[in-house]
């Protein structure tokens, strides 16, 4: 989707585990905070230990406290599954159209999200894929059976 | 009363001042002065017990040993679940298992001396977790696994020594052959490593150096080759200052470029600290030794137990003579911490509190994961 940013401003000491923050210029969740007072090494320090949200790559960083960061807007939509074409997923967006452009994702996490995927689409059981979309990418990282009747 | 009486002549003022009434609250809760008593015969465990309540250094002394005792001891399951606390430790298993992380430190001199056999015996047992030392600490241990140091005397005389090949540590004497033996162990290993470095990348840090010399020492007389089969990381950012720094000298004239990262070990010692969930300092000495380890404490916001041991003074604001208190407005020790500083010269003092301590308490001073 055009327009709208990917990031938004967040104060370095409000983030706690499970925030959103930008590391390295990719999207990361917060897996441990920890504060250094202000001392001899300098001003008061907040180090993060954060997973990349789309890599699941482990990343250390420390930043001054009170530093303005970037955090990645995360969306999350439910998309019918409609069929399954190659390694890339059919999905009926909100205004009934065809959306062909996510990948069924191969990333070890994700791992059961894929298998169930394809199990519904095989075993033919409506489904609802939830689709995350962050910084410009779209990641399958849920599914549950569409138990409503159209 | 009776002497009233036969001071009547003295004048009142003087009276007053020296019969000044003391003040009974303010000593209610404290313990009385008293010394042991050799009646009961040569018990060492008794004679320590008294050492609290005799006063002087023996009071600090005996503090000391409470504390290390306390180190020993702590487990996580001793504290309340912080609110913040990381899932891992949430389990109580877990918290029985988790011990307090223990910094020694210790002067070169104490490897030249006897305190080597008294600290290879804390490393043999992993009754430590984590060294910092200068280089003298780290050559002197693999020299002696070669050739011995001597007991001499302080008053020889450097000039005839010097005639004689003989070098003087105090009242030791170490002969030049030590550190011709040391020089042969050493260099091909720097050359094993610098091929390692050339072929694969590798860059070593004074923490890797010493637990390859470690494991190639392969002797169990040696303090690092228990750190080595212990995994217990023996920090040295002064590494180059000693032997090991002339032996490097010497190989870069044949073989340039062999690099040692201290950077590395800096993040390593300081991330040990910050992991933690209690940590202890043993420090025996002054200079870098102490200040390496409070420092890596301050990234945690201060030491939980401490205790020194040192004969320098604060008067000159060295670091080596700062106390305890000094550290606390640096945040090296936390205000809330049990700590001590004996004023010592350490070889007197530490086989007495190894035996009242990590020794008289083996099976639970021991980290050592079971083989046998």
């Amino acid at each position: 989707m055009e327009g709208g940013a990917h990031t938004e401003k967040v104060l370095s000491n409000k983030l706690t585990k499970g925030s959103l923050v930008m590391v390295n210029e990719k999207p990361c969740k917060v897996i441990k905070t920890s504060k250094a007072k202000p001392g001899k090494h300098g001003s008061a320090k907040i180090i993060l230990v954060a997973i990349g949200i789309l890599d699941d790559k482990k990343v250390e960083q420390s930043f001054a406290s009170g530093e303005l960061l970037d955090a990645p807007i995360v969306d999350r939509t439910e998309y019918p599954l409609l069929g399954l074409e190659d390694d890339f997923m059919v999905l009926q967006d909100e205004s009934g159209e065809e959306k062909r452009d996510v990948k069924l994702t191969d990333r070890e996490s994700l791992k059961e999200v894929r298998e169930q995927i394809l199990k519904f689409e095989e075993d033919e059981v409506p489904c609802l894929v939830m689709v995350m979309k962050c910084c410009g990418e779209e990641v399958p990282v849920g599914v549950r059976e569409d138990k409503d009747d159209e | 009363m009776e002497a009233d009486k036969i001071l009547e002549k003295v004048p009142e003022m003087c009276k007053e001042s020296v019969n000044k009434a003391s003040d009974d609250e303010f000593v209610k809760d404290s313990t009385p002065v008293k010394g042991y008593d050799f009646n009961k015969g040569v018990n060492y465990d008794e004679m320590f017990k008294m050492y609290k309540q005799t006063g002087i250094q023996a009071t600090s002394l005996g503090e000391g040993i409470d504390i290390i005792n306390n180190m020993i001891k702590w487990r996580l399951s001793d504290e309340e679940i912080a609110e913040d606390e990381d899932d891992e430790y949430l389990d109580p298993e877990v918290r029985k298992n988790t011990r307090c992380t223990i910094f020694l430190g210790y002067t070169s001199n104490m490897i030249s001396c006897g305190m080597r056999e008294v600290i290879r015996y804390l490393c043999q047992h992993k009754m430590v977790d984590c060294i910092v030392t200068t280089t003298g600490g780290i050559e002197e241990d693999f020299i002696k696994c070669f050739s011995d140091f001597y007991i001499g005397d302080f008053n020889l005389p450097g000039a005839k020594l010097r005639d004689l090949g003989i070098n003087r540590i105090g009242n030791m004497l170490a002969p030049n052959q030590c550190y011709i033996d040391f020089q042969n162990f050493f260099i091909p290993l720097i050359k094993e490593l610098h091929e390692e470095q050339k072929e694969q990348g590798t860059t070593f840090t004074p923490s890797m150096l010493i637990n390859r010399m470690g494991k190639a020492i392969n002797n169990e007389e040696s303090v690092y080759y228990w750190c080595w089969k212990n995994d217990i990381p023996v920090f040295c950012p002064s590494i180059t200052d000693g032997a090991v720094g002339d032996n490097l000298f010497f190989y870069n004239y044949n073989h340039p470029g062999f690099v040692i990262d201290i950077v590395q070990d800096i993040v390593k010692i300081n991330k040990i600290a910050m992991e933690a969930k209690h940590t202890g300092m043993l420090i025996c000495g002054g200079g870098l030794i102490k200040h390496h380890i409070c420092n890596a404490n301050m990234m945690r916001d201060g030491a939980d137990f401490s205790v020194y041991i040192n004969t320098a003074q604060e008067f000159d604001c060295s670091d080596s003579g700062a106390k305890p208190d000094e550290a606390i407005s640096w945040g090296k020790i936390r205000p809330e911490a049990k700590s001590v500083k004996i004023y010592a010269e350490t070889s007197i003092v530490l086989p007495l509190i190894v035996s009242q301590t990590f020794a008289k308490y083996h099976d639970e001073a021991r980290k050592v994961k079971d083989t046998e």
